[in-house]
């Protein structure tokens, strides 16, 4: 799994434009369509912070977002 | 699916008489307890591959994942031939308590489910209650060929069989006293006592944990899970596990040869 990593609004802004590639896409559930109303994806992932200071998502491929770095591997800031 | 048990009671002068009982398959729903099933074979909504919600079978209890990313893969024959959800790093469902006990009350969960051996530190498998100190229940794995683990966060209570490669029934039991004990593929494991439970009501994750959604697993196929709000009789625990391994296509292999359930299906009277 590789993630997109990078300041706050660099990584905001590879979300929007990943979102915009996966949200409104049919649904279904036991086989029938869902109207349009009842989807339930609405973004592509979740900002998070990393443990030095930086944000991450997971990428989606095919994608190319500006002002990002592509890693392997994330280290997170929270921890139990 | 029905079947017929057939008694014959022979007599020097009476007709033989024979009486037909019909059955059926034993399902959770058969527990007056069960208060939650979450079944691979239903109640699944799909964006695209990925699993956006899914409703529990007794009582409609919902979780889901907005974020594609994080939306586990559904795969109609992932294990044995029959559904399941595979959990990759940083997926999971999340939503209400719905009717999952809480306050120190008893539970039995059981979650029917393949690790691949993926998994990292104290990946969570089935969590619910709220943040905090003895808050939450969940049901973990130490990591990669690692025993399980019953948490009450922060009390950890280790279980010796390990997920790891396997596909696995893992049961759970604590009493009101905090009697807990693990029991996988219907053989008992590590007994303990639980100090401190203040389950809160707040949210239930599959996936991960509902202190720290980072605690992920990671190559977790999930095919059942089934939470009642009360210890069971042995009978019981015993029909579930067998349900649960003839529902997820294992048909009884991985339970003990002594088990009731190992060379049939349980059943009830329909």
């Amino acid at each position: 799994m590789t993630f997109w990593i990078g300041r706050k609004a660099a990584i905001a802004a590879a979300e929007t434009l990943a979102a915009q590639r996966v949200v409104g896409g049919s649904e279904h559930c036991e086989g029938a369509e869902l109207p349009e109303a009842e989807r339930i994806t609405t973004c592509w992932a979740i900002p998070l912070p990393t443990a030095d200071g930086r944000w991450a998502i997971p990428a989606l491929a095919g994608l190319a977002p500006a002002d990002v770095d592509t890693v392997a591997a994330v280290d997170w800031a929270t921890a139990d | 699916m029905f079947g017929f048990a057939i008694s014959t009671t022979l007599g020097r002068t009476a007709p033989a008489r024979a009486t037909v009982i019909a059955t059926r398959n034993w399902t959770p729903a058969d527990l007056g307890s069960a208060v939650a099933w979450w079944d691979a074979e239903k109640g699944i909504t799909l964006a695209g591959t990925g699993v956006a919600r899914w409703i529990d079978r007794i009582g409609g209890q919902t979780v889901t994942q907005s974020a594609a990313s994080a939306q586990p893969a559904f795969d109609g024959a992932a294990r044995n031939g029959k559904a399941g959800l595979v959990f990759g790093s940083g997926q999971f469902l999340t939503g209400g308590i719905g009717a999952l006990p809480v306050a120190a009350k008893a539970h039995t969960l059981l979650v029917a489910a393949h690790a691949t051996g993926a998994d990292r530190y104290n990946a969570t498998v089935l969590s619910w209650g709220a943040r905090g100190t003895n808050a939450s229940r969940s049901l973990r794995v130490r990591g990669a060929h690692e025993g399980v683990i019953m948490s009450f966060y922060s009390n950890d209570y280790n279980g010796a069989a390990s997920w790891s490669g396997r596909d696995r029934t893992v049961a759970h039991q604590m009493d009101d006293q905090g009697n807990g004990l693990f029991w996988a593929d219907g053989l008992a494991d590590s007994p303990h006592q639980v100090a401190g439970v203040e389950t809160g009501a707040t949210a239930t994750n599959i996936g991960t944990h509902v202190q720290n959604t980072a605690h992920t697993v990671n190559g977790m196929t999930v095919q059942q899970i089934v939470i009642a709000g009360a210890v069971l009789s042995t009978t019981d625990r015993q029909r579930l596990e067998g349900w649960a391994s003839w529902h997820t296509g294992r048909g009884g292999r991985e339970l003990s040869a002594d088990h009731p359930h190992r060379n049939a299906r349980p059943q009830v009277a329909a």
